[in-house]
């Protein structure tokens, strides 16, 4: 066994010494110095660019790169001297993006520099012209913004200086037409409103390029005052029927309808100290409303109001009601059921009508002590009734009044 | 001691089926002579198991509780096996956080037949491994033939119907299974120290684990614990060989010592090999679940305790004990003397103080006592499964009481008493009570729905997929358990989900509901954890909410949801707009790789292990004839047939069993009898037998026992219609009937003889509309005698309905008469007003958001984004009421266009750091027409987890908590934004208020009073008022608003009744804040008088009051 290490170490120790000895290596050629390029100053994106690097003193077959470092990052192309000089074509696919790029020959240790401004094409469709805000106030005031970026076909922001041609059709048919340079990459101006509110388009051509066109809606400002109708008139004070309140056509200082959908709110400030705020939503420049007649005659003065623009006070009176005169109140004993019930009516309106049903009706019954009760019905049919237990009430004499509206009805009955 | 009779202790041996019997292993054509050797009741219990079980879960499952969750988690596994994370519930959670065994299985299940029916082919598994395991259990206790018995009571168990076909707990039948077949392992291990029986015993624990490994824990106490003490019992009485054979009949001094050391050398042994087992459960336990035990140490579970029906008093929520005792234990309750009996008086007593302990901890909170005995751990634990668990140990004694009856004891003493027809009619009676108890509680969902109406999922896939809907977080409400099976069809993230364990938002944690879906279950403290999310919608991230519940539509509506459309399905879609979507990459919490490939194959491994264990009697002799014919067997038996070096241990036990030997020899002079020590069996032996009765006794017996039955139920009967017919409990009846809409019933407890058609009262019932009566549920019904005479009641009635914004009590009078000797309701008299028109017709603005594009799959496109609406903020402040922080204010809507507003506030300390930030949610108009005012109140309400550091877990239930603002710095300074998007949605702006007044009362309140009145030509099913408050600048002090409880028909009037905030009890902190809306140039000078605002007397304290009013419409929707 120790032999047969032995062994194996006396390989070890001559495959060692075979290693240190090194076979005669040519120096290979290292370029120095600095590497002239010639390249184009401008070319256009999308197009092949030849570059070439030298003449420089390199043997043929000497290895060098070019670096183009654009606006998206580094291209390496590779290549050989031949004759001192290096030839390079950057293909159109890896040229598609416009801007500054920087060229960056390289050999051995020497280095060349160039720049390359690669330029967009012309303009494509579409042209899309942007606005905002895309609602303005027609006061001739307020504006939008206007915003275009035309592209090349590689989505390149076309060069600066080129001229955009916007056409702005505003309601009216008032065409304002603006022509606006790309700077910074873009178009871009205000749209001033006119005074006439409605839909202006709003369009973009470049070079006869052309795209959709955008909108923008101008709309009518802070009203004016306004006046109120009422239909009908009056009405009687029967909690019940209704009437319209109706607006004049609501318009702005320069005459242009308030827009559809507009809160508008009607307040109405009763005799009693009472208030009423009704919505109502301008539609074609109206706003209407309905509003139910009171319980209390007398005069309501309604306005109609707008972000504190306010209507001109309008006056309407509602006359008593809902029941007019004297009605009979009868009573029904029924001894089985054990209930006492009083019946007021036919209760009627100024039309000896029945008062409309659910109109309430107020009973009060005074009995022998001078105790009272009070319940309320409604009318079903011109008739209202209220029920009693005989069970809570005393004998004696007792007085039932039954009110409704103006109209009043009286009976008298006894208790056994 | 001499050996008990048969009867009352049966000279039982462990389980030997698996193994073929002591241990031998079975050759292949010995298979079918093994089989036909079985126990024949096994052999039935298992193929009924098959036919009943299996073929009811395919129609049971989706109505259960738990079967989706189990499905969710088994679809995460399918999709993901080794990526424990998922972002699909809460904002992601760890699924390390259960035992996977079961849920990988279904994963890998669903691969071949789909994830529902891979849960059921999982649970009939599960079932039929614990089928055989009863067997195997119960024969360490009782005779084979009971053992039997006892399997097939376990498949018509109304316990184990009720947790599959009901609860459908999946996890827990699969670790039984595994468990209960490795009990007889563990007591062969016990008894021979076989160690093939303890490895078998090991991996069957470790399979117990990898299904659940509370059933590990607790199964140790409850099932392993009998088992061990058992076998050192019998170990104690078991006299070793070479022991002197001398029983002293007294202790005294000189024989005492020998009599300790003869039993303590009995028993070294056994309870040295469960100290072993013990030791490997336990490293078991922690090995093949470690990424749980560390998750769990990581990120312990703090939060509030979801309540539990299983920790109620049984005797107050009789509900609770209903579905958690007495369902479970169902025919068993008949038998459970003679369980006792029987536990007590055999060698079984150790599984019989078990059964004890877990039908004591099962009554729940019945006795203050589990409580005190489980101490934190009660509010975690649901007690139901302790119930269960003693309905699984009550099976061999149940067993051998069908054998008892059969041709035991008790058969042969009805038969003696009562007569052979008796007994038979006993026998059937138990029989049919018990198989149509369990098919009863199999349908108890049929009959008692726990779960919505099955909801078609595929819409909702299909609306998550569309226009990348999926960037955004989803709610459901209303789905119940079905939350889970939709999620599993989606990779869509919701901001809920249905394991409440995995919550992590303290928003979630601190609330005792369990879902937000159930939050209406959970009153108001439920419904305020869903108001945190939906007020604040874009903090999580959440667009979409699928309700099947209209219940919550007020709450939606109101905090600014509106409805987007309404699937094929019926689940309405809400939508809230302006939320951004969740950003690319989600935050998730990672665990390291060797956890995760623990994860993914040791619970997986164990369950391959204990399978292997199981089946061994089928591959084991296959396996050893291929061993032979390879030689194998011949080198294996070598090996066993090397004489080992005595080991150290080996030794030393030598020694100290030498000692103990000689130590333990009793006196040679000592020759007493043997001295019983069971003293009740001679007691209960001596007590006199009764003898055969006569024929005409039996019969005599019989008929009392048929009339005591009848009389029963005749007596039941009669209680029962007293309570139906008394007033009092009609009025609650007929509240309960109108909330479940039985509509049919209420009306029949209404007066026959003044009561309307049944149509005109459905029609009545109809036009009743609004808050109360379509979104309100019936929390109370309080009823009391106002007028009593003897055939007239009148009652008061105060319920009280919680609805998804408040609670709202109302208190009617009814009159109640006698007809024909029973209570009727007097009918109420129905509203008598007519409409003012015979027909009505009324202009209306109409939006559309139609965009300029063709019809499309694609995203919406740039050019159709409208601008954001122009809003100006009017005037805000922070101010301080009633112990909390608001911002008020008032904004404008300038635009052209209506605008749906999302305001957000902010409250900033003295250095500039933001404290809190909440949005505007009721006190709102969320949607504005063009030029239309509101008013806003942004009322702060603190992250609940801010104030549970601190705090003992678990925290205690507080219904009606609020959090308040947990703030160390008071606010300095505020801001407010407000944001908008064009709407069309819920324009509603057709109420009119008339017939305003107010007035002061004494205490400085203001009184406001008036009517509404419907001028639209739609129902407003929930009007909701706003009354702002100013200041004589004409700044907003003050926002109240009020829900009024009735709809509105149009052209109808409500009168109203308020009763706003007192000038004193609003204290104005910030007077400006900084204000930002979009506006470049504000429009509107604030300070200008309104007409709308309405002066207030100078004693109010404000100086005017506006009223504003928006309603949502349900009906027509």
């Amino acid at each position: 066994m120790p032999r047969l290490v032995g062994r194996f170490v006396w390989l070890a120790l001559l495959w060692v010494l075979a290693a240190c000895h090194a076979a005669p290596v040519e120096t290979p050629f290292v370029l120095a110095g600095s590497l002239p390029i010639t390249a184009p100053r401008t070319a256009v994106v999308g197009e092949p660019v030849v570059v070439t690097v030298g003449p420089v003193a390199a043997p043929d077959h000497t290895a060098v790169t070019l670096t183009a470092v654009g606006s998206y990052g580094p291209i390496v192309l590779r290549s050989t001297f031949l004759g001192g000089s290096a030839w390079f074509q950057i293909p159109p696919e890896l040229a598609t993006h416009s801007g500054a790029v920087t060229l960056l020959a390289a050999s051995g240790s020497a280095r060349g520099q160039a720049n390359l401004d690669l330029r967009p094409q012309e303009p494509i469709e579409p042209i899309t012209p942007l606005v905002g805000a895309r609602s303005i106030i027609a006061d001739g005031g307020h504006y939008a913004m206007s915003v275009v970026v035309p592209f090349d076909r590689f989505g390149n922001p076309v060069a600066e200086g080129t001229m955009v041609h916007l056409r702005i059709l505003h309601p009216g048919s008032v065409l304002q037409e603006i022509e606006s340079p790309v700077r910074h990459l873009l178009a871009w101006e205000r749209v001033y409103s006119r005074t006439i509110a409605g839909r202006t388009l709003i369009s973009a051509e470049v070079e006869g390029q052309h795209g959709p066109e955008s909108t923008l809606e101008e709309i009518a400002g802070w009203p004016v005052p306004f006046a109120l109708t009422a239909e009908p008139a009056t009405l009687p004070a029967d909690g019940f029927q209704l009437l319209t309140l109706r607006s004049d056509v609501i318009r702005d200082r320069f005459g242009n309808l308030m827009p559809d959908g507009t809160e508008i709110s009607f307040v109405a400030a009763g005799p009693a100290g009472d208030t009423r705020i009704i919505p109502a939503q301008t539609l074609d420049g109206v706003a209407e409303a309905v509003m139910q007649a009171p319980s209390i005659p007398g005069v309501y003065q309604v306005q109609a109001t707008v972000l504190g623009m306010t209507s001109a006070p309008l006056g309407i009176t509602f006359t008593p009601g809902p029941a007019v005169g004297g009605f009979p109140v009868h009573v029904a004993v029924d001894s089985a059921q054990g209930t006492l019930r009083l019946t007021a009516g036919p209760i009627t309106a100024v039309l000896q009508q029945y008062v409309p049903d659910g109109a309430p009706v107020g009973f009060t019954i005074t009995g022998p002590d001078g105790q009272m009760w009070s319940d309320t019905a409604v009318t079903a049919a011109g008739y209202a009734s209220i029920e009693m237990r005989l069970t809570r009430l005393t004998s004696g004499a007792y007085t039932a009044v039954a009110a409704a509206g103006s109209g009043r009805g009286t009976t008298r009955f006894s208790v056994p | 001691m001499s050996e008990l009779p048969a009867e009352t202790g049966p000279a039982l041996t462990p389980d030997e089926t698996t193994m073929g019997g002591n241990g031998r292993v079975l050759r292949p054509n010995q298979v079918s002579a093994f089989i036909a050797r079985q126990n024949p009741y096994l052999l039935a219990a298992l193929i009924i198991c098959l036919a009943y079980h299996a073929t009811l879960s395919f129609y049971t499952y989706t109505r259960t509780y738990d079967a989706f969750v189990h499905i969710f988690f088994g679809d995460h596994y399918a999709r993901s096996w080794f990526d424990p994370w998922d972002s699909r519930w809460y904002t992601g959670f760890t699924l390390t956080s259960y035992p996977p065994g079961s849920q990988q299985t279904i994963a890998l299940l669903s691969k071949l037949v789909g994830l529902g029916y891979a849960f059921v082919i999982a649970q009939t598994f599960a079932l039929l491994m614990c089928t055989v395991g009863i067997y195997r259990f119960s024969k360490i206790w009782v005779s084979e033939e009971a053992a039997g018995y006892a399997a097939l009571l376990f498949v018509f168990s109304s316990s184990i119907t009720e947790t599959v076909h009901v609860f459908g707990q999946l996890p827990t039948t699969f670790s039984l299974g595994f468990l209960l077949n490795a009990l007889p392992f563990v007591y062969r291990w016990l008894d021979k120290g076989s160690w093939k029986m303890l490895l078998a015993a090991w991996a069957m624990n470790a399979a117990t684990t990898a299904g659940h490994h509370v059933t590990t824990l607790f199964g140790a106490v409850f099932f392993v614990a009998p088992v061990i003490g058992l076998a050192i019992v019998e170990k104690f009485r078991t006299p070793l060989p070479e022991e002197r054979t001398q029983h002293p009949a007294k202790v005294t001094r000189k024989n005492l010592k020998p009599l300790l050391f003869r039993r303590l050398r009995r028993i070294v042994p056994v309870t040295f090999r469960a100290g072993i087992y013990g030791v490997g459960m336990i490293a078991v336990l922690v090995l093949v679940v470690l990424p749980y035990w560390l998750w769990s140490r990581s990120d312990p579970i703090t939060q509030v305790s979801i309540p539990h029906a299983s920790r109620d008093s049984f005797l107050v929520n009789t509900s609770a004990g209903l579905v958690f005792w007495l369902v479970p234990y169902g025919v068993t309750l008949l038998i459970l003397p003679y369980v006792v009996y029987k536990g007590f008086s055999t060698k079984a007593w150790p599984l019989m103080l078990s059964w004890c302990l877990l039908f004591f901890l099962g009554t729940g909170g019945t006795t203050p006592y589990p409580k005190l005995l489980l101490g934190g751990a009660f509010e975690i634990l649901t007690l139901d499964r302790f119930t269960f668990w003693a309905t699984i140990v009550l099976l061999p004694f149940a067993g051998e009481f069908v054998k008892s009856m059969r041709h035991g004891r008790f058969a042969r003493y009805l038969h003696e008493q009562f007569g052979q027809f008796t007994w038979r009619a006993a026998q059937i009676g138990l029989v049919l009570s018990y198989v149509l108890a369990s098919i009863f509680v199999a349908n108890l969902t049929q009959f008692r729905r726990f779960q919505p109406a099955p909801i078609d999922i595929n819409p909702i896939v299909r609306f998550m997929e569309k226009d990348e809907h999926w960037r955004w977080r989803y709610l459901t409400l209303g789905f119940g358990d079905q939350v889970a099976w939709l999620s599993a069809h989606m990779e869509a993230n919701m901001i809920d989900g249905n394991y409440h364990s995995a919550r992590r938002l303290p928003e979630l944690t601190t609330t005792p509901i369990e879902r937000l879906e159930g939050a209406k279950y959970s009153g108001i403290p439920g419904i305020g954890s869903l108001q945190q999310f939906l007020a604040v919608p874009d903090k999580y991230n959440l667009k979409f909410v699928f309700s099947n519940d209209q219940f919550y539509d007020p709450l939606l509506f109101f905090s600014g949801w509106h409805r987007l459309q309404r699937l094929e399905n019926g689940i309405m879609v809400w939508e809230k707009g302006d939320i951004p979507p969740l950003p690319e990459v989600l935050p998730r919490k990672d665990i390291p790789t060797y956890q995760k490939i623990m994860w993914g194959t040791v619970p997986m491994g164990a369950l391959v292990l204990g399978m292997l264990v199981m089946t061994a009697v089928f591959w084991l002799p296959p396996t050893q004839k291929l061993a032979d014919f390879l030689g194998l067997a011949a080198l294996m038996r070598r090996a066993d047939a090397l004489r080992w070096p005595r080991s150290l241990f080996g030794r030393v036990w030598g020694w100290l069993d030498t000692r103990l030997l000689r130590w333990s020899a009793v006196p040679s002079d000592d020759h007493s009898p043997v001295l019983r020590w069971q003293v009740w069996l001679d007691w209960i032996q001596s007590l006199p037998h009764p003898r055969p009765a006569p024929p005409s006794a039996r019969l005599v017996r019989s008929l009392l026992l048929l009339l005591i039955l009848v009389v029963g139920t005749a007596v039941a009967l009669t209680i029962r219609h007293r309570q139906v017919t008394d007033p009092l409990h009609l009025i609650e009846t007929y509240y309960d009937d109108l909330d479940f809409r039985r509509f049919r019933l209420a009306y029949e407890r209404l007066d026959p003889l003044t009561r309307p058609s049944y149509d005109q009262y459905l029609l009545e019932m109809s036009v009743t509309n609004g808050l109360v009566a379509s979104y309100g549920k019936l929390d109370s019904v309080v009823v009391g005698v106002v007028e009593r005479e003897p055939d007239r009641i009148v009652v008061e009635a105060e319920s009280t309905l919680i609805t998804a914004l408040d609670y709202y009590t109302t208190v009617r009078q009814h009159v109640l008469l006698l007809r024909d000797g029973r209570w009727v309701i007097q009918p109420d008299t129905p509203d008598g007003t007519i409409p003012p028109d015979t027909f009505f017709r009324k202009g209306v603005v109409d939006w559309y958001a139609a965009g300029r594009r063709r019809v499309t799959m694609a995203t919406t496109a740039f050019g159709d984004v409208l601008d954001r609406p122009e809003l100006q903020m009017l005037s805000a402040r922070l101010v301080w009421v009633n112990g909390r922080y608001s911002v008020v204010g008032e904004l404008i809507n300038t635009d052209n266009d209506p605008a749906d507003i999302t305001i957000a506030a902010h409250l900033y300390d003295k250095d500039g750091q933001e404290i809190v930030w909440y949005n505007a949610q009721q006190a709102l108009f969320h949607k504005l027409l063009p030029k239309e005012v509101t008013p806003f109140r942004v009322d702060f309400e603190g992250v609940a987890g801010l104030t549970l550091a601190g705090q003992p877990a678990p925290i205690e239930f507080e219904p009606n908590a609020f959090f308040p603002l947990d703030i160390q710095n008071p606010p300095t300074s505020f801001a407010v934004y407000g944001r908008a998007l064009v709407t069309t949605h819920d324009l509603y702006r057709e109420v009119a208020v008339q017939d305003m007044q107010t007035r002061v009362d004494a205490d400085g309140r203001i009184h406001l009073t008036g009517r509404l009145h419907n001028i639209g030509a739609q129902e407003a099913t929930i009007p909701h008022i706003l009354v702002t408050l100013y200041d004589a600048q004409n700044r907003v002090l003050w926002v109240d608003d009020f829900y009024q409880e009735e709809g509105i028909r149009p052209q109808r009037t409500q009168p109203f009744d308020l009763r706003l905030t007192p000038y004193q009890d609003v204290a104005v902190l910030l007077d400006n804040g900084d204000v930002y809306a979009n506006i470049l140039q504000e429009e509107i000078n604030p300070s200008v008088n309104w007409a709308e605002r309405i002066p207030l007397p100078e004693d109010a304290g404000y100086a005017s009051l506006r009223v504003s009013v928006n309603y949502f419409v349900g009906a027509t929707q």
